[in-house]
């Protein structure tokens, strides 16, 4: 790959910005671009966009023998591809780092992770499998490429159906649509990948970087989680100081993110469902093309933001905010609910309100009046007495909040021990 | 010609033989007799003998003598590689910079922004860039600094170039801060504002310029400020 042209001068200035608080195409440090689910009329067909990065993705089968080792599991082969179409930094033919890195990362993602069942996907153990290939083709390219790759995958897997069989003891029937309706994937749990593009040391953190903003990071934290708060992948990329807990803060942002994305892909998938069983005919991508515009596929071209004064040239995109919930930052209520006999669900409030966390890791003068009342908080935890059946929660999440100059607490904080970080200049001491 | 104002395709034969002598601009090439369309736009016909095709395009085919803002990929021997967004990189001797010699080579490092002049484009070999002019004088070229790149596409360049636009004089009388812009040929445009905000709110009246008319542009200038 060339070496991507991210200039000196557009990196010190993405980094001037993020010191203020404030980035190009002015969203808000944790704010996500405006995601788009598109899907196509043939199954397993979907169209991505995050922002102005857009992923194609295909699923097609095909029966194959097992692998010896795994002789009643089906296979699952993911293959992004980069081509100068999306940006002139790539190139045709060779596989390049990026590729590998997303194919790698989205098959560990998916595999690792069990979100498909394998074995739903085998038809005689030992001899016939189906061979599910995801294929991503990335259209356009501004950033966050896992992160759109990934959602694109999950949802042409979930949109994906495959031909049903039957067996006549010697002879296996493969129906076709037409005959037999095709079968849905079995999918356990939705992973998706949320990246983070790390600033100054870890001082500023911003979610779902765009492709300037990645050339301006000095590290990159790649994590993939589902709806149930699970990590199924975390990949870094550069080098930056860190402070420990921060990785921990960070995946607690990134479950939030991961459920409201989750959530969005689910209504997705539902509408189009409906669609479908309503029998009309689904308008597959050319939902996506906006007419009477000469930028017919672009969702917003602007791609820096303004403030005031310029609010009249940005038609504002309903971009997914996750800042909202500034109020009840730094805790997360989780409740289980009896789903059935034996199961249990961690169903977080974000889920039904899209609650984000601010970013603790910069502390603005205005910040630290927040910084104070999470201090004051107790870590709560909640129990949900479920018709008296003996389904204990469990997630006690502790808000740890970096408080960069001295707070003094009040004698009645609840708070067993309290952790102060003071950072006194030597001038102070 | 009757098809002046009008849509052509990539692949038409233009019949422009009646005219006297021509000049064929972007867009139009000679094939042995014929005139070929190579891109498909607007054609247009400046007075006296000038054909051209108006197009939107994003990738840089190098012409020579464009002014064109380039990002230093990498240092080879006595040259610097530039990215100007062409098919291949731009080649920047160290000695075309003013005042440059071999003992007193210029400073540039390798993602540095350079603005400069094309010396030599050919289709077949890598094109040759200046940062100086004529007289060894840097002018508007040479090293750029501090700001914000704009990548956007090379018509909206051609459009603020051009002397109707009323972009860049409405700009220049309404601002109330020093402002330094810089427009290459190949689609980059730099802008330096005193804050990080304004350089973004010039940037964002730029790109939102791209698709607009002059009399839109002008209304546009009129309402914000």
């Amino acid at each position: 790959m060339r070496e991507f042209p991210v200039s000196n001068l557009e990196k010190s200035f993405v980094l001037s910005g993020i010191l203020q608080n404030k980035r190009l195409d002015g969203r808000r440090f944790h704010e996500f671009r405006k995601l788009d689910i598109n899907f196509g009329r043939e199954w397993g067909s979907c169209m991505v966009s995050l922002g102005e990065t857009k992923v194609l993705a295909q699923v097609s089968c095909n029966m194959v023998i097992p692998k010896a080792t795994r002789p009643n599991e089906g296979l699952l082969f993911i293959n992004a591809e980069l081509s100068p179409m999306a940006s002139p930094q790539f190139e045709t033919g060779r596989q390049t780092d990026t590729s590998v890195m997303i194919n790698r990362f989205l098959e560990k993602c998916f595999k690792e992770s069990k979100c498909i069942d394998l074995e739903s996907l085998c038809v005689v153990a030992e001899e016939k499998v189906w061979n599910v290939r995801v294929d991503l083709n990335v259209l356009n390219y501004d950033g966050n490429l896992l992160g759109c790759c990934s959602i694109a995958a999950l949802a042409a897997l979930a949109h994906f159906r495959h031909p049903d069989v039957t067996s006549t003891g010697d002879q296996i029937i493969i129906h076709s649509a037409a005959e037999k309706d095709p079968i849905p994937m079995t999918i356990l749990h939705y992973p998706v990948t949320i990246s983070y593009a790390v600033f100054n040391g870890g001082e500023q953190i911003i979610l779902d970087p765009t492709s300037t903003e990645e050339g301006g990071a000095s590290a990159q934290i790649i994590l993939a989680v589902n709806s149930y708060r699970e990590i199924c992948g975390l990949h870094l990329e550069g080098a930056a100081l860190a402070d420990p807990r921060f990785l921990l803060s960070l995946t607690k942002q990134a479950a939030e993110t991961a459920s409201v994305l989750v959530t969005k892909l689910r209504t997705a998938l539902e509408n189009d469902a409906k669609l479908r069983s309503e029998g009309s005919t689904v308008p597959g991508f050319t939902e996506c093309i906006q007419l009477d515009t000469a930028l017919a596929l672009s969702q917003d071209r602007q791609k820096l933001g303004v403030d005031s004064a310029y609010a009249n040239l940005v038609n504002k995109t309903d971009r997914i905010l996750l800042d909202e919930g500034e109020k009840d930052s730094g805790e997360t209520k989780v409740k289980v609910e009896k789903v059935g006999p034996g199961i249990a669900d961690l169903i977080s409030k974000s889920d039904i309100e899209p609650s984000g966390i601010k970013n603790q890791w910069v502390s603005s003068s205005d910040d630290e009046s927040s910084a104070e009342d999470d201090k004051a908080e107790t870590p709560r935890v909640q129990s949900v007495e479920d018709e008296g059946d003996e389904v204990m929660l469990v997630d006690s999440v502790n808000p740890r909040t970096k408080v960069r100059e001295e707070v003094v607490l009040s004698g009645d904080s609840e708070e067993e021990d309290t952790v102060m970080l003071t950072d006194l200049t030597p001038a102070e001491k | 010609m009757d098809l002046v104002n009008s849509v052509v395709m990539a692949g038409d034969t233009l019949s422009l033989n009646a005219e006297p002598r021509l000049i064929l601009g972007p867009g139009l090439r000679r094939e042995s007799s014929a005139i070929l369309v190579s891109q498909s736009g607007i054609l247009r016909h400046a007075k006296p003998f000038t054909y051209y095709v108006d197009y939107i395009q994003r990738r840089y085919v190098p012409t020579r003598g464009d002014l064109v803002i380039g990002v230093v990929t990498s240092r080879v021997g006595d040259n610097y590689r530039v990215d100007i967004g062409s098919h291949d990189p731009a080649v920047l001797s160290y000695l075309a910079f003013e005042g440059a010699t071999k003992k007193n080579p210029p400073k540039v490092e390798t993602g540095d922004v350079v603005a400069g002049k094309l010396l030599t484009a050919n289709k077949d070999m890598e094109s040759e860039m200046v940062c100086v002019d004529s007289r060894g004088k840097e002018f508007i070229m040479g090293i750029l600094n501090d700001g914000y790149l704009l990548h956007t596409s090379i018509s909206l360049c051609r459009k603020l170039l051009n002397p109707k636009c009323p972009l860049l004089k409405q700009l220049a009388k309404r601002s109330r801060q020093k402002m330094e812009l810089s427009i290459g040929m190949n689609g980059k445009i730099w802008i330096r504002c005193e804050s990080f905000s304004d350089t973004v709110r010039v940037g964002n009246l730029i790109m939102s310029c791209e698709l607009l008319s002059y009399e839109e542009i002008l209304n546009l200038c009129e309402s914000i400020q």
